[in-house]
């Protein structure tokens, strides 16, 4: 291997332990899961009790598909709805009008539940020369009235709004951009589907913030079909060139 | 015995004939075995579940292990064997949603700071990646086990390790410098206010 294979080897060696939460976390489902599983006979506080190395019942300790079967069927619920969001983002797109639906709050112990929830997303998925934020135009006297009605559902995930205003429209793409520039592809998606417009005005800006969040989080096949779809239907937008960079060498 | 008496050696004979307990063990593992969890291909979205199924399994057989053998070798060929039916679950899991296979969009559930980039570049090779390949260039260039360790961890033999080490390796060192350089072209062309023509 080369010398500079080496070095990169050798910093990323020792990148991305654990943080104490993501400890603490796993420790607290680990006793729980030796508590709730083997009451009779296992302490459930071996965790932190040196000694207690008592046998876990079968229906326990059998390896992973049978200790989490229940967490499993969660993160299988929880994948495929994410799925769902990711795959579904072109046509969704496509037709704003049609009503969305939020994905119901999972009872996920997911990491990627936890992350998207108090964390930004990490961007090392957007590329270098793909930065270009969502232009977002100036606001015309029309669109001045703005009345954040959704605003807070929406960043709570807990319903989707319908916002006929255009000015509630304005307000939603510039936290889908502030999202977008923070590196926050996660966020800027979520803002995008919890507000639904019959407004089409701004539309093309509506459907680029969604390609350039598609890259951010690296939903690539999505992002694709968004892509050739925004091409196909807005040829002249001025939005077209920071799409087509979008995770272009992807 | 008398403590006074004991030599060095003989101390470090008693501790390590001592057997471990799983607080110990996962007091000395849990980083490791949830970074080589996520190295081996484990979604994030499930990786406290199989971190949780690697302890358990560890709690389950603590009585049968032989504290004068290798620990780390032990509890890494735990989290390579539940590494990998996490990974044919989450596979079995993209066929039900009828999904494409998707990019893990997190590279870490941890603060990664500057190394960001490079830990997704790490991630995108990796995942390039066939299973056998990827598990010993894991455990060779990111764990630093040995060959004979890693025959031990996988079970399979050391001529076949060395064999997949040389392709990985061969394999991820091209993968990286053609990657750097399409990233120099791009970054090169994009200053310049040029488009396209990105080299293969």
């Amino acid at each position: 291997m080369r010398r500079a294979t080496h070095d990169f080897l050798g910093l990323v060696r020792d990148a991305e332990n654990p943080t104490r939460a993501d400890d603490a976390r796993v420790r607290q489902a680990l006793r729980a899961a030796i508590a709730g599983g083997a009451a009779a006979s296992v302490d459930p506080h071996a965790l932190h009790n040196p000694g207690a190395t008592t046998e876990l019942p079968t229906a326990l300790a059998g390896w992973g598909p049978k200790a989490s079967l229940w967490g499993s069927k969660l993160s299988l619920i929880a994948a495929c709805a994410a799925a769902a969001l990711s795959t579904g983002d072109g046509p969704r797109a496509s037709h704003p009008s049609t009503p969305l639906v939020a994905p119901a709050p999972l009872e996920q112990s997911s990491a990627e539940s936890r992350r998207t929830a108090s964390e930004p997303a990490p961007d090392a998925r957007l590329g270098p020369g793909q930065t270009a934020p969502v232009v977002v135009p100036a606001p015309t006297p029309a669109a001045l009235p703005v009345k954040r009605r959704s605003a807070p559902a929406a960043r709570n995930g807990a319903a989707v709004q319908a916002v006929p205003s255009l000015g509630a429209e304005l307000e939603l793409l510039r936290r889908v951009q502030a999202a977008l520039q923070r590196g926050d592809g996660e966020t800027a998606l979520r803002e995008l589907d919890a507000q639904v417009t019959s407004d089409r005005t701004l539309l093309p800006e509506r459907r680029a913030a969604r390609i350039l969040a598609l890259c951010r989080t690296g939903r690539l096949d999505a992002l694709r079909l968004a892509r050739a779809e925004f091409v196909r239907d807005y040829p002249d937008s001025v939005q077209r060139e920071a799409v087509e960079r979008a995770c272009a060498n992807r | 015995m008398a403590s006074s008496l004991v030599s060095s050696s003989e101390v470090a004979v008693e501790v390590t004939d001592r057997p471990p307990t799983l607080d110990s063990v996962y007091r000395e593992h849990f980083q490791g075995v949830w970074r080589l969890l996520r190295r081996l291909g484990v979604p994030i979205a499930v990786l406290d579940d199989a971190t949780q199924d690697v302890f358990l399994v560890v709690h389950r057989k603590l009585a049968d292990f032989d504290p004068r053998a290798p620990l780390r070798s032990w509890v890494f060929a735990i989290t390579v064997r539940v590494a990998s039916e996490y990974r044919r679950r989450a596979a079995r899991r993209r066929a039900e949603c009828f999904d494409d296979v998707l990019p893990d969009p997190a590279p870490s559930p941890a603060d990664l700071g500057e190394l960001r980039e490079e830990v997704q570049l790490l991630h995108q090779i990796l995942g390039e990646l066939d299973d056998d390949k990827r598990m010993v260039f894991v455990l060779s260039e990111l764990e630093q086990l040995t060959v004979p360790e890693i025959a031990a961890v996988t079970g399979v033999n050391l001529n076949t390790v060395y064999s997949r080490l040389r392709a990985a390796r061969k394999y991820f060192d091209a993968e990286l410098h053609r990657r750097r350089a399409a990233a120099r072209w791009t970054r090169a062309t994009s200053w310049l206010g040029l488009s396209g023509g990105k080299p293969r």
